[in-house]
């Protein structure tokens, strides 16, 4: 895709921890287009988050970047220096977290903490930068921000304050913006508003957008394409509809099942049995193959490839490849998936 | 599910209303003013934003709070009434409570059988060191976890497994009725909905009451036969989980059910959402009359001088909003 903005090859991390070393992500590779927003889903511990601050290079002391490039318009940040990363956080690519408390500074106006920013990256002067916060703060959608930029954080209430962190991301017209988890912190009728409110600043800025989360739902509202992670990998990645419509991998069906449907009456829920694997000591097959109701003895002993399903909907699962396939109309048995 | 008919509640909340001293000679109404009965066997789902008091109204009806005014009668005994040290033994023994935080809600440096035990030793329900340690794996089987489990820490489970612990803790003293404050928001969806199925399976099995607390409504709705909706310390609505969900009157919870992001694209692409508008305003200092008037896009002169009433607008359908008032109310409302 020549329009692809970022491009992740193969990325590995790894953390160090006193009893071994935890493979949070191993081996993730996906393009971010201009302009499009990709979501990132996955349960705790998945890797999602970690491939995410991977791009930012936020990572703790003790995780290492054992693999792999981060492409950002053909450079690698993967291997860029920690200066050159400073000019380009908050500046080409930035992001914004679960909790706004955590990401602000609670002894700073709002207005000051904004004004940082473009002081830092777009060198403006005390009054120009006044103004540009002032903006800001009314594009993001916070009444009378000529009164709010003089306000502390904890004046104002948690959707109040995401508004405040997305109008700190979006400083500097950043290329890509990600946000990790942005409204798992607020109240439904709050995350409404913040998810409106980033689609239309996407529809006005073009900026490209990383969406982390764990809620299919937000999924299905803002994000054109998905990539689902599991143990540390990508299993499946499409669009909205292919994903939900014509999902490939047992993971993704799993997660589509275990959501109570809001508009039909469901009898009991569609549990996945079991728990994640342990990324100490990751299995050496598909690393749900343990919970997978379709496992086969293949799917224990080598880790499945990717099929490619459509230009854009590709499957790491051994029940697509064509040999699984053939053995199965063969023999007559089901591969699951017929919903 | 519940029949409702002639059947005697098992819990009957009156007028409850539990109030905070925050300082400054202000008052915080966490809980003002609610009024509603749960049916033996039914599961009521309660709903509502964080700061709604749906939390501390559970909390005060099993006394963890005591009640500011009001009553709560469980199977027609007054919950907050004097009582003997005994008395409120045995009260407690039947209502039992699962945590939101699995991490916070055990005893890290106790062992899972005697967090399991701890509630059977408090009520002297084993005779023997024996008896406990089978009744600890009868439970931690009923749960789905089992023997070799029991000698284990907290530390060394997952988020779904130490919620499993907790369900067997509050079951250790065989309730009638268990409250569920946000039971599965700390979970990962595929954990979800393994413990829920379980709550249901234990539900089935034992004749359980149940009030689960959550913000999350589709799970609200999958899981409750009836459902309350509260706002700033107030119930604005209550239904069966079908009516609430078919025909929602309160324009909160109209709000409330659009908001909800639907995990299902071309419905999503479809749907027009209702969004609201503003923040929730400080319990501290309420909205006068209605206290959702500030974000209702229905919202008259009439609701900001006069709280609507508690009323049932269709059968079993209990609402309050001047929308649904009575005449004289719905009339102010038009003009």
């Amino acid at each position: 895709m020549s329009q692809s903005l970022l491009e992740v090859r193969d990325l590995a991390v790894a953390f160090r921890t006193y009893i071994g070393e935890v493979q949070a992500v191993r081996g993730v590779s996906f393009d971010l287009n201009k302009g499009e927003t990709l979501a990132i889903v996955g349960e705790s511990g998945s890797g999602k988050s970690v491939t995410s601050k991977s791009i930012m290079r936020l990572l703790a002391k003790n995780a290492k970047i054992r693999s792999g490039e981060i492409r950002f318009e053909g450079e690698n940040l993967a291997a860029a220096s920690e200066r050159r990363m400073q000019s380009i956080r908050g500046s080409e690519i930035s992001m914004i977290f679960q909790d706004p408390m955590t990401s602000l500074n609670p002894t700073m106006t709002v207005g000051k903490q904004i004004i940082e920013v473009l002081k830092k990256h777009r060198k403006l002067g005390g009054a120009e930068a006044l103004a540009k916060a002032v903006e800001l703060l009314g594009l993001v959608g916070i009444p009378s921000p000529e009164k709010r930029v003089k306000q502390y954080p904890h004046q104002l209430s948690g959707g109040m304050r995401q508004r405040v962190v997305i109008a700190m991301a979006l400083a500097c017209s950043p290329k890509i913006l990600i946000a990790d988890e942005p409204t798992t912190a607020l109240d439904v009728t709050i995350q409404a508003q913040i998810l409106d409110l980033m689609k239309r600043i996407q529809e006005e800025t073009g900026t490209s957008i990383i969406l982390i989360t764990h809620d299919l739902g937000v999924v299905a509202e803002s994000a054109a394409r998905v990539a689902v992670m599991y143990a540390g990998i990508i299993v499946e990645t499409g669009t909205v509809d292919e994903l939900f419509y014509e999902a490939k991998h047992p993971y993704t069906w799993g997660l589509l099942a275990s959501m109570p449907k809001l508009h039909e009456k469901t009898g009991e829920l569609t549990a996945i049995p079991g728990t994640p694997p342990d990324l100490m000591f990751p299995p050496v097959g598909c690393p749900f193959a343990a919970r997978c109701p379709h496992a086969m003895e293949v799917c224990v002993a080598k880790m499945p490839e990717y099929t490619s399903h459509s230009e854009t909907h590709s499957a790491a699962c051994w029940l697509q490849d064509p040999r699984a396939r053939k053995a199965a109309a063969a023999t007559g048995a089901s591969l699951g998936g017929e919903r | 599910m519940a029949e409702q008919g002639n059947k005697q509640p098992l819990v009957k909340v009156e007028g409850l209303k539990r109030h905070f001293q925050v300082g400054g000679g202000k008052t915080l109404k966490a809980v003002d003013d609610v009024s509603f009965e749960i049916y033996p066997g039914e599961t009521f789902g309660l709903v509502g934003e964080s700061g709604c008091g749906k939390s501390t109204l559970g909390r005060t009806l099993i006394r963890l709070y005591d009640a500011t005014d009001g009553t709560v009668l469980f199977d027609g005994e007054n919950v907050h009434g004097t009582k003997s040290k005994a008395e409120l033994k045995a009260l407690t023994r039947r209502i039992q409570m699962i945590f939101q935080d699995p991490y916070a809600s055990l005893n890290q440096r106790m062992n899972v059988e005697d967090i399991i035990a701890e509630g059977m030793d408090a009520h002297g329900l084993a005779k023997n060191r024996a008896e406990r340690a089978k009744r600890v794996v009868e439970l931690l089987e009923t749960v789905g976890l089992n023997a070799e489990h029991a000698k284990r820490f907290p530390h060394e489970f997952s988020g779904g497994q130490r919620q499993r612990i907790g369900i067997a803790r509050a079951l250790a003293v065989d309730p009638d009725f268990i409250i569920a404050d946000e039971p599965i928001s700390a979970l990962d969806v595929s954990i979800q909905a393994q413990v829920v199925n379980l709550l249901q399976k234990l539900q089935r099995e034992r004749g359980l009451t149940y009030l689960f607390i959550a913000h999350d409504l589709s799970m609200v709705k999958h899981i409750s036969d009836r459902i309350g909706v509260m706002y700033l310390g107030g119930m604005v609505e209550l239904a069966t989980s079908d009516d609430l969900f078919e025909e929602p009157l309160h324009p909160y919870t109209q709000a409330l059910l659009t908001a909800i992001p639907i995990p299902d694209p071309r419905l999503e692409r479809e749907r027009k959402r209702q969004l609201l508008q503003g923040d929730l305003p400080s319990p501290i200092d309420p909205p006068s009359g209605c206290r959702f008037r500030t974000r209702c896009p229905f919202a008259t002169e009439h609701c900001k001088s006069k709280a609507p009433e508690w009323r049932e607008a269709r059968p079993n359908h209990w609402v309050a909003c001047h929308l649904y008032g009575s005449e004289s109310d719905r009339a102010a409302m038009k003009a």
